[in-house]
């Protein structure tokens, strides 16, 4: 999987150049979105958002291009806030923006599982098969590897419902509570 | 616990029966702690995508700063190789302009040390056959201009000069530009370019023998060792309309130049 993805960047990293030119991005900021395209494109692809409809490439220059243009309005937007103060912001503290779901930043979360139990949950998320996360992590097989996980995910479950973030589903029927 | 995160899985990975899908969604209405664990299991899913998503990014940009080096390393190299290349390039061109220059130096075209030896180069002396050798049976002249000829065809210069002055001096003699022509080539013949030149200058304009009587007397002076006017007769050759020894001009020219 990790050797697909590493062939796919050298593959097309000649689009690098092409969007750096066309979108007149510095090539620090086209990398970092080629990096988030590929990223997004490999999501996509597991998550069955990727349907087919459209060649494999172009589907992901689409992707790429749409991301060098998130970091071009980005760039304008921040070129007119550093112009302008607004009232708001003199008034108040700094308000936090509804951060998107997809978006939330769980890294505290995993930060605080073993390094070993990051890998591994990491990993099967990825799709490698319980051999090659035991190899991977050094575990001695599979059968460990998956009671590792299996521990590891419960852990952070538990960490989560510590810090009561899950939302009750509202269409559970409850005894009149 | 195991059996229940189990399930929950299986549903999520879609390998659930119709039926149990059917008693899954049931439980989860139902049920508020199994509704929990099915939310929390999804929750935490999510932390692990997003980590794994974060991880793989993070790779992507260290590859991403190795590529760039390379490319960096790459560029650098190909820079050098193509300078090494101009180098060498230049060099050739450089030795190559070097040589020619040297080469035409050293070895001139057409080249020639000496005065002399430019005067031998050009130097052809004229036959008679563009003479009209007159019958003996006409008279005295007729006779010594025929002896003259025959004299100066046989490299006898002394004697065709002896007879060429009588004839000369003699007022009944009718062709003297002719005979001025020959005998200013036996006095070169004979090393004498001064009186030569002297005979050549008293060729008339409107015979024959001007052209070449003009031709003589620069090779007459180039003999005498005077370029200057040499060249000043050899370019009244080369700006003169028509004149049968112009290449030649232009050639003893250039050499006279390359003398001074």
């Amino acid at each position: 999987m990790q050797k697909t993805i590493e062939w796919f960047y050298h593959e097309n990293y000649s689009l690098v150049y092409k969007m750096t030119g066309s979108h007149k991005l510095s090539k620090e900021n086209t990398l970092d979105a080629y990096s988030d395209s590929i990223t997004a494109f490999v999501e996509n692809i597991r998550t069955l958002k990727f349907r087919g409809d459209s060649k494999c490439s172009t589907y992901f220059i689409r992707i790429f291009n749409n991301k060098c243009v998130d970091i071009l309005r980005k760039k304008t937007t921040n070129r007119i806030n550093e112009n302008t103060i607004f009232l708001d912001d003199m008034k108040t503290e700094p308000i936090l923006t509804n951060i998107n779901e997809d978006q939330e930043d769980f890294s505290g979360f995993l930060e605080q599982l073993s390094e070993v139990c990051r890998e591994v949950l990491m990993d099967w998320s990825d799709g490698y098969s319980m051999d090659d996360i035991a190899e991977r992590n050094g575990l001695k097989n599979a059968h460990t590897a998956r009671s590792k996980r299996y521990n590891c995910f419960q852990q952070l479950m538990e960490m989560l419902q510590k810090q009561n973030i899950v939302k009750p589903n509202p269409n559970v029927i409850t005894d009149g509570e | 616990m195991e059996n229940s995160f189990d399930h929950i899985e299986r549903y999520f990975n879609g390998t659930l029966s119709l039926d149990e899908v059917t008693a899954f969604e049931k439980r989860r209405l139902t049920d508020k702690d199994f509704d929990n664990e099915v939310n929390l299991y999804q929750q935490a899913n999510k932390v692990v995508r997003a980590g794994a998503r974060n991880r793989m990014k993070q790779k992507l940009d260290e590859i991403g700063k190795q590529q760039e080096a390379f490319t960096m390393v790459e560029t650098f190299v190909k820079y050098r190789s193509i300078r090494k290349y101009w180098y060498a390039a230049a060099s050739i061109l450089v030795l190559i302009g070097l040589s020619y220059l040297g080469w035409n130096r050293m070895v001139p075209r057409n080249s020639v040390t000496t005065i002399a030896g430019l005067y031998d180069r050009y130097y052809e002396n004229p036959g008679i056959d563009r003479v009209i050798v007159r019958s003996s049976e006409e008279g005295n002249i007729e006779l010594n201009w025929n002896s003259a000829l025959e004299k100066y065809s046989r490299q006898d210069y002394e004697g065709a000069l002896t007879i060429f002055k009588s004839l000369l001096a003699d007022t009944l003699f009718t062709y003297t530009s002719t005979a001025h022509f020959y005998a200013g080539v036996s006095f070169l013949n004979l090393n004498l370019p001064d009186s030569a030149i002297t005979h050549f200058n008293r060729v008339s304009v409107s015979s024959s023998f001007a052209q070449d009587a003009l031709w003589y007397t620069g090779l007459g002076y180039l003999k005498a060792g005077n370029t200057t006017k040499a060249a000043e007769i050899f370019e009244i050759i080369k700006q003169s309309e028509y004149n049968f020894k112009k290449k030649e001009v232009k050639e003893i020219l250039k050499s006279i130049s390359r003398l001074e």
